[in-house]
């Protein structure tokens, strides 16, 4: 804790300008000045104190001694267990640019759009509740300065013969990029973070504590080397376009794999750095939402939810002028209606089994690496194990595009086969039954895809509710068939099909919100419900 | 999407079968009234549907519409293999070419009723309120009430070509089921657009860095030559793939349309009375079972 050497005040670091100034009598001092004499015999390791919550486990220190209310992982209002502490210093530091005054405005901008966000969101209080915490990040340098030898190629057609040229181009390479930077936190999502960047090096600051004071900082809990081959790509990537578009090369083909033999890993250093973040979070029906605003740039990431009362009366306010719109150009009839409610409803299915499978790779932390890493860490498997799930998520793209071709060939041989089988067997109109026979397959794959997503979360959230869209094309396929004389069946058909796809979209709105929302975290403990929502 | 072999066969038959069946309008099309701008009425009851009394009713029906083009009553027994709306197509090009008019048929064979236009009056009369007449009409020749089937149809056309309004509860209920889905669809792409914070782009993560790039002494040396065959295809090839691709998808297209609308059409006929004329060669219908 930094006091003023006038009155004793608290002393915080002011945003504006850049300065600690004290929260009484308004006199400011230069943040080295200050560690200068308070921290000059630590060089590694820094006072804090660290605050754990009793509900998640969650962790923030400060090198203040105030008192905090409340989780920002959680968002509960909980017991915040404190305890002196040492940390270890990052090097370096991006002080906070933007005043939660200007963070308030900026996601106050953002929700003028969310017109479906629940009114809790819009909430002064709520809004009010932004937390400035420095996230811990590991910054990287990669290096290319070496000889570079790689393979290009020219070629060109004369007649019916194609010529290839191959060439060894070679050259002192001298290439730095200096802050590729990935967040060393676990609590802190990387879909946040991915989002919330950039942060930009230009204004890096070697690190002093009193840069933290007023504010919080998240621990650093996951390994350098997690983030280590996406570092190596995206320089590898960098070099291999800056080395096409050399004058004395843009004329020979390059491949990035010849280019990325030569260059290898090449990460000289890594660093810790704190970037800051006003950070908000808010908790309704066992599931949390987290706002975010980077507070060096403005830029605001923020979980979404949707009020579904809200998004009803948005339906039906949109409905009717669509409803005059179609009017003026549209007449279909009853037997075109039924596909086309049949074919929606294959869609509906289609949107629900991505958003469930989307809900799996969120809750299970599939898009989040640093966490993925921290609870291998804490489960103790070997990082062998790791690569070989890197393989099978290879092995799994290649089977879904076979997958996929199949099912494309097989489509299209079926549509072949049931144009003239239809026709002999049934003796009626073979496109509407070929079209809902077509989106019952669609709509039985999407059950059975969201059945298996849902059952690899073990827990409360099903994936059943697009069984509803599935009837409701059997039924369409069912009347297509029969192809009663009678209008009123197939308004019938329609209607159990609006019925059934209305109830898969509210079921999906409600996914929606589980897939805009995260689980409670649960850091330390592993007893409870994790998969509750 | 049909078979269109046997379309094809069945639509050959229908043209020959027609020229042999209809070799004149004297025969089985007889004009029971001339109007003063030289369209005609015709009443021609194959299936023998209507009792003397209904047809001289339905000629009442018929009538009025003659202020905008010829129009024809037909009525298909069963047992006659034909495709109606090929059919009525044919049957009116056979009485009065591409001059403006309507013809009513009701196919006994494949128990359909179809209304087909032509010229100023197809102008009016598209085939979504062709097919919306029949659908408001459809339950009399369900019970076997053809008269006022007709009738009723004939009403429905002239209030449509005078520009009035007719029931329309097909087009208002499956549009109110269209418009409700639509919606809900719609706002749910816009909440996942709204909701979806972009990712920064690689190059502008690369601006956030500290970056220098340099290279010297670039030396390319040369290895080898390799040389494949592969055949060159001229623009003939691929505008011959082209249009075979677009074949099969235009034919799935319409064969899947139904309610046969057709977008053909010779020029004027030139027929009987100097007023007369052509609607310029559009045509269509719509139709429905019963």
């Amino acid at each position: 804790m930094y006091q003023c050497s006038n009155c004793n005040g608290n002393l915080v670091f002011d945003i504006a300008s850049q300065n600690l100034q004290c929260a009484y009598c308004s006199t400011q001092y230069d943040p080295y000045e200050m560690d200068q004499t308070i921290h000059a015999n630590e060089m590694d390791t820094m006072d804090v104190t660290v605050y754990t919550c009793s509900q998640c486990g969650g962790e923030l220190y400060t090198t203040d001694t105030s008192m905090t209310s409340f989780c920002s992982f959680c968002g509960t209002e909980a017991l915040l267990y404190s305890r002196a502490s040492k940390e270890q210093k990052p090097e370096y530091i991006i002080p906070f640019k933007k005043t939660k005054e200007d963070c308030k405005q900026l996601y106050k901008k953002m929700m003028r759009m969310a017109i479906f966000a629940p009114k809790e969101l819009k909430d002064e209080k709520c809004i009010d509740s932004f937390r400035g915490i420095y996230m811990p990040y590991w910054m990287y340098d990669v290096n290319h300065e070496k000889p570079m030898d790689v393979a290009g190629e020219t070629s060109h057609r004369s007649g019916d013969y194609i010529y290839t040229s191959h060439y060894r181009l070679t050259a002192d390479l001298d290439v730095h990029y200096n802050g590729i930077s990935y967040d060393g936190s676990s609590s802190f999502s990387d879909n946040i973070s991915e989002k919330i960047a950039p942060f930009q090096v230009a204004h890096l600051k070697p690190f002093t504590p009193a840069y933290m004071s007023g504010f919080y900082a998240d621990t650093a809990d996951v390994d350098e080397s997690v983030y280590c081959e996406d570092v190596t790509r995206f320089a590898n990537d960098k070099t291999g376009e800056f080395i096409r578009k050399h004058p004395d090369c843009k004329k020979y083909e390059i491949s990035q794999e010849s280019i990325d033999m030569d260059l290898g890993n090449a990460i000289e250093r890594t660093h810790r750095a704190m970037f800051p973040v006003w950070f908000m979070s808010y908790q309704k029906d066992g599931r949390v939402t987290y706002a975010t605003v980077n507070g060096q740039t403005g830029k605001v990431v923020a979980d979404l939810p949707v009020d579904l009362g809200k998004y009803l009366i948005g339906t039906f306010a949109l409905a009717l002028p669509i409803f005059i719109l179609l009017n003026m150009f549209l007449t279909v009839t009853p037997g075109v209606l039924l596909s086309v409610v049949s074919g929606i409803a294959a869609f509906v299915s289609v949107l629900y089994a991505i958003e469930i499978g989307k809900i799996v790779k969120r809750d299970n932390y599939e898009d989040d690496k640093g966490k993925q890493s921290k609870i291998k860490q804490d489960m103790n498997v070997e990082q062998k194990k790791v690569k070989g799930a890197t393989m099978s998520k290879e092995v799994k793209t290649v089977l879904i595009v076979v997958g996929a071709t199949i099912l494309i060939s097989f489509v299209s041989q079926f549509l072949i086969i049931s144009e003239v089988l239809v026709a002999e067997i049934f003796g009626v109109s073979s496109l509407s039954v070929i079209v809902c026979g077509v989106t019952l397959i669609i709509s039985i794959a999407a059950l059975v895809f969201s059945n298996i997503s849902a059952k690899k979360l073990n827990a409360t959230i099903k994936g059943r509710s697009s069984v509803f869209c599935m009837i409701a094309t059997l039924i369409a396929l069912l009347i297509a068939i029969l192809n009663p004389v009678h209008d009123a069946f197939y308004y019938i058909g329609a209607m159990a099909g609006l019925a059934a796809v209305f109830a898969t979209l509210l079921d999906l709105i409600k996914k929606y919100n589980v897939l805009a929302t995260r689980r409670l975290p649960q850091f330390d403990y592993t007893g409870g419900d994790n998969n509750a929502y | 999407m049909r078979n269109w072999k046997n379309d094809c066969i069945a639509f050959v038959l229908l043209v020959v079968s027609t020229v042999l069946l209809f070799p004149s309008n004297d025969v089985f099309a007889q004009v029971l009234y001339e109007s003063t701008n030289g369209y005609e009425v015709v009443i021609d009851d194959e299936a023998e549907l209507l009792t003397d009394d209904e047809e001289a009713r339905l000629l009442q029906s018929m009538k009025p519409i003659t202020e905008y083009g010829n129009v024809a009553f037909k009525s298909v027994d069963a047992g006659t293999e034909i495709i109606v709306d090929k059919f009525a197509d044919l049957y009116y090009q056979d009485l009065w070419g591409s001059e403006s008019g309507t013809v009513f048929v009701i196919d006994m064979e494949n128990r359909m009723i179809y209304i087909h236009s032509v010229g100023t009056v197809y102008g009016s009369l598209k085939k979504s309120y062709a097919n919306t007449i029949t659908d408001n009409v459809y339950t009399y020749a369900t019970k076997g009430d053809y008269a006022s089937c007709a009738d009723k149809a004939y009403e429905q056309i002239y209030t449509v070509l005078e520009g009035g309004r007719i029931a329309q509860p097909m087009k208002y209920i499956s549009n109110a089921l269209f418009a409700f889905l639509m919606s809900f669809v719609i706002l749910y792409v816009i909440v996942k657009l709204v909701s979806k914070a972009k990712r920064p782009s690689k190059s502008q993560l690369f601006k956030s860095l500290d970056v220098s790039q340099t290279m010297d002494n670039v030396k390319i040396d040369y290895l080898s030559e390799k040389r494949t065959y592969i055949a060159v295809r001229d623009g003939e090839f691929w505008l011959s793939i082209f249009l075979e691709l677009l074949e099969a998808v235009l034919l799935g297209f319409l064969g899947g349309g139904g309610g046969g609308s057709r977008g053909s059409g010779g020029g004027s006929r030139g027929g009987g009375g100097g007023s007369r004329g052509g609607g310029g060669g559009s045509r269509g219908g719509g139709g429905h079972r019963f």
